[in-house]
């Protein structure tokens, strides 16, 4: 049963990584935070109610871990600002090939949009959660869900819209 | 218009009841709904396909083996009843947090206690005490033995204390120190072992209630917060509630 469990856990690995990985914005970090998951998730396997989504359950463990983390050191808000996408960028020119590929992705998605908007369109837009579904998991309000998933769709619409309007609308009119 | 668009994004994430969703697909003649949700469309696509690039990366063999092998500790908690600090460390350190049936540091079987010892890890104690902020950790010139300050609180009394954890030799173990008028730190009670170092077994206890022998005063006492913490190390732990002379 335990290993069972266990291999359930392993097999969700990619997507408990994404998930992580679009909360922190740092692979190392968002490794760290799943390993702990699914440690906490291993010793906590009786509370999982068989039948409910195993996803769900371990994404609400990384969450919490990752707001206690993120209050032990005492810095809620300054955590991905701007700023700091721009030093991941800097860095992954320099990192490991793993890394430069990921952040070409983590870019795109952290520069884009606030980390809250991230993770409503992760859950919604790409893992087709219910509103309830995500507002369970990030344990936020079902109307925040929707008035972040509205930001997070405009936003990115105006990012795609721009890059149409730029560069290649300009090569098509050549 | 700005309803109309929210109305529009349920319609297309599937969120709206029966009657509604059909109300709202009989809107759609309208080219500006019709457009609305085509965009909607094309934004979920793009952030689908970032986000399912990051679902290809290979997950590190390192990191399945740790799950593979991790050992899940359910039973030997200690019931630390008071205090969010210690426990909470020792279970995010994936640590056994067991009673060793000999709690006193210094009579680790591997390391007779000697006097030297003693006294230098009471000078270690009231140097973290005094000075070192909760969350982090000063070591013994030589590295043997490390203290970290947990929580600090305050009795009834107007008494400071602090939670801390404290290493030797590789063994993890627990206590509490209060600081008396004259700003000495004495541990309160035995030290509690959270982990054996490996090769060393301890008896998990039974029936022991809470693990330690705190003052009941202690059990009551207001946790400080960071802030708190930080003015109480400034002004040398001064109770501003309750001066004293020095």
């Amino acid at each position: 049963m335990t290993s069972d469990f266990r291999e359930d856990l392993v097999s969700l690995l990619p997507r408990l990584r994404r998930f992580a990985l679009t909360l922190t914005g740092d692979l190392d970090q968002a490794d760290d935070l799943v390993q702990q998951a699914c440690e906490k998730a291993l010793l906590k396997q009786d509370q999982w109610q068989v039948g409910t989504r195993l996803d769900s359950w371990v994404y609400r463990i990384i969450q919490n871990l990752h707001i206690d983390q993120l209050r032990s050191k005492g810095r809620r808000s300054e955590y991905l600002h701007e700023d700091s996408v721009e030093e991941l960028v800097d860095a992954g020119s320099k990192g490991l090939p793993e890394r430069e590929i990921m952040l070409s992705v983590l870019s795109r998605l952290i520069a884009e949009l606030p980390e809250e908007q991230r993770m409503v369109m992760l859950l919604v837009a790409v893992e087709e959660n219910s509103y309830r579904e995500a507002a369970d998991t990030l344990m936020i309000p079902v109307g925040t869900v929707m008035s972040r998933l509205s930001r997070a769709r405009a936003r990115i619409m105006a990012v795609l819209e721009d890059a149409d309007g730029g560069p290649q609308r300009g090569k098509e009119n050549a | 218009m700005r309803d109309d668009f929210d109305e529009l994004m349920a319609l297309h994430d599937g969120e709206l009841p029966a009657q509604e969703a059909s109300e709202a697909e009989d809107r759609l003649d309208d080219p500006e709904a019709r457009e609305f949700l085509a965009r909607l469309a094309k934004a979920d696509e793009a952030f689908t396909d970032a986000a399912d690039e990051l679902l290809d990366m290979p997950v590190p063999p390192k990191l399945v083996e740790a799950i593979r092998q991790s050992q899940p500790q359910t039973a030997e908690i200690i019931p630390f009843p008071r205090r969010r600090g210690i426990v909470g460390l020792a279970v995010a350190a994936g640590l056994a947090a067991v009673i060793a049936t000999n709690t006193q540091l210094f009579q680790s079987p591997t390391s007779p206690a000697t006097d030297h010892d003693a006294a230098s890890y009471a000078a270690l104690l009231q140097e973290v005490m005094e000075s070192v902020p909760s969350g982090e950790v000063l070591s013994s010139s030589d590295g043997a033995v490390s203290i970290a300050p947990m929580v600090s609180f305050k009795t009834d009394a107007a008494t400071f204390c602090r939670e801390f954890m404290s290493s030797r030799d590789g063994a993890e173990f627990s206590g509490v120190a209060c600081r008396d008028n004259v700003g000495s730190w004495t541990l309160q009670g035995e030290l509690q072992a959270l982990a054996a170092p490996a090769g060393e077994s301890y008896r998990a206890a039974e029936g022991q209630e809470g693990g330690g022998k705190l003052p009941p005063a202690l059990v009551k006492a207001a946790e400080l917060s960071y802030a708190e913490e930080q003015e109480a190390i400034r002004s040398g732990w001064k109770d501003s509630g309750r001066e004293r002379s020095k």
